[in-house]
């Protein structure tokens, strides 16, 4: 091997070692960084004046602007109860009990950069648009066909998505300890 | 031994330069640029609502649907700017991003205590104790103190149904965000 080759080689492991191993740990797969509850991921410091360069990294390549878990945390899913991507091909019931904050959102949203084709102007419920039992409970059903109910249309083309849950001003209970909390169960009921 | 020793040195090093570029250097220009794309969408001093769904997810990505955003890039350096909002009966929320995209400033409805936002934004370090606390109110509003001449207010208010949604537009285009008739600054 001559020098030129072998320094070209050692120059691309190099890299190829530390871009990759930046990548998996900026991605929140390695690391203590995100909180991992069923479906629902959490990064732990978005937000936070002090969070550690990988979170900044992460909601930075992004292009996100996230605030501090006091005013705002986001979990996201892109899987089922059962590990399952989360496909519009299938249908879905989420069920959740009360949520422990001032106002909550539920969105349907891309899992990568490309844009869903949606059916209908409905992309998400709040704590204000929701149904709920006497208790406070309630259900969501995700589907590409009308359903009676909270019924969260899902993007057409049969594309992989993701839920993104957006607390708002939650107690301070979950946002010190956010693995204490009930987070909402994703069911797959049906696929086609 | 000594050549492996060597190889394998500069290998982690290497690896130790690329892991911090793309780590750190990379996201960092990505989050100036996001702020920069923010600020560039609204004329300096303007307030602007993004009522263009497509026109917000551009500069602003992965924020809420049920969420109405107005923005307003500032340039304090001769003036202070002042920022007043009426308040809806939801949640509303006010951020401060500097151009590096550090959030310098958040208030919450809840946090303002009354039925109307009133702040301005000086340049200059907080001297006393009292300037630091940013809840201070002075002429009716609340003075916060930044560094950095140059910024963006990004203002949020939750949109509770789909039929309340032009409603909490029309609530974020009465916000003022314009320069102060006073030149004092903190500074």
């Amino acid at each position: 091997m001559t020098p030129i080759i072998r320094i070209t080689v050692f120059a691309l492991v190099g890299c190829a070692i530390g871009y990759f191993s930046a990548h998996y740990v900026i991605s929140g797969q390695v690391g203590d960084l995100t909180l991992q509850s069923g479906s629902w991921k959490l990064w732990k410091k978005a937000g936070h004046p002090d969070a550690d360069p990988y979170t900044k990294a992460h909601f930075s390549l992004r292009r996100e602007l996230p605030l501090s878990s006091f005013e705002q945390m986001t979990f996201s899913a892109d899987t089922d109860f059962n590990g399952g991507p989360l496909s519009s091909v299938c249908s879905y019931t989420l069920a959740s009990a009360p949520l422990p904050a001032r106002a909550w959102g539920m969105a349907i949203a891309p899992r990568g950069d490309a844009e869903l084709s949606y059916i209908s102007k409905r992309r998400s419920f709040n704590a204000n648009n929701i149904v709920r039992d006497p208790q406070g409970n309630f259900e969501i059903i995700l589907s590409d066909s009308a359903r009676p109910g909270n019924w969260l249309p899902l993007p057409a083309d049969g594309a992989e998505f993701k839920l993104v849950l957006t607390l708002i001003n939650a107690d301070r209970k979950i946002i010190e300890e956010p693995g204490s909390m009930k987070l909402p169960e994703i069911r797959l009921e049906a696929c086609r | 031994m000594k050549r492996f020793l060597f190889w394998s040195t500069a290998m982690v090093l290497l690896a130790a330069a690329t892991h911090i570029v793309t780590s750190v250097f990379f996201p960092r220009l990505e989050r100036e640029d996001t702020v920069a794309a923010l600020m560039s969408a609204s004329e300096t001093n303007t307030l602007t609502v993004l009522d263009d769904e497509t026109k917000l997810k551009e500069i602003l990505r992965g924020v809420p649907p049920d969420m109405a955003f107005a923005i307003c890039p500032y340039d304090i350096s001769e003036r202070p700017i002042a920022i007043s909002a009426p308040l809806p009966d939801t949640y509303w929320a006010v951020s401060i991003f500097e151009p590096s995209g550090r959030n310098i400033y958040t208030l919450n409805d809840t946090q303002v205590g009354t039925n109307q936002f009133a702040a301005l934004i000086v340049q200059g370090e907080a001297k006393t104790a009292a300037e630091e606390d940013t809840s201070q109110r002075q002429g009716g509003g609340i003075v916060i103190h930044t560094t950095q001449a140059q910024g963006v207010v990004v203002i949020r208010s939750l949109i509770p149904d789909l039929a309340s949604r032009k409603r909490a537009h029309e609530l974020l285009a009465e916000t003022e965000c314009k320069p102060s008739l006073t030149t004092a600054t903190a500074g």
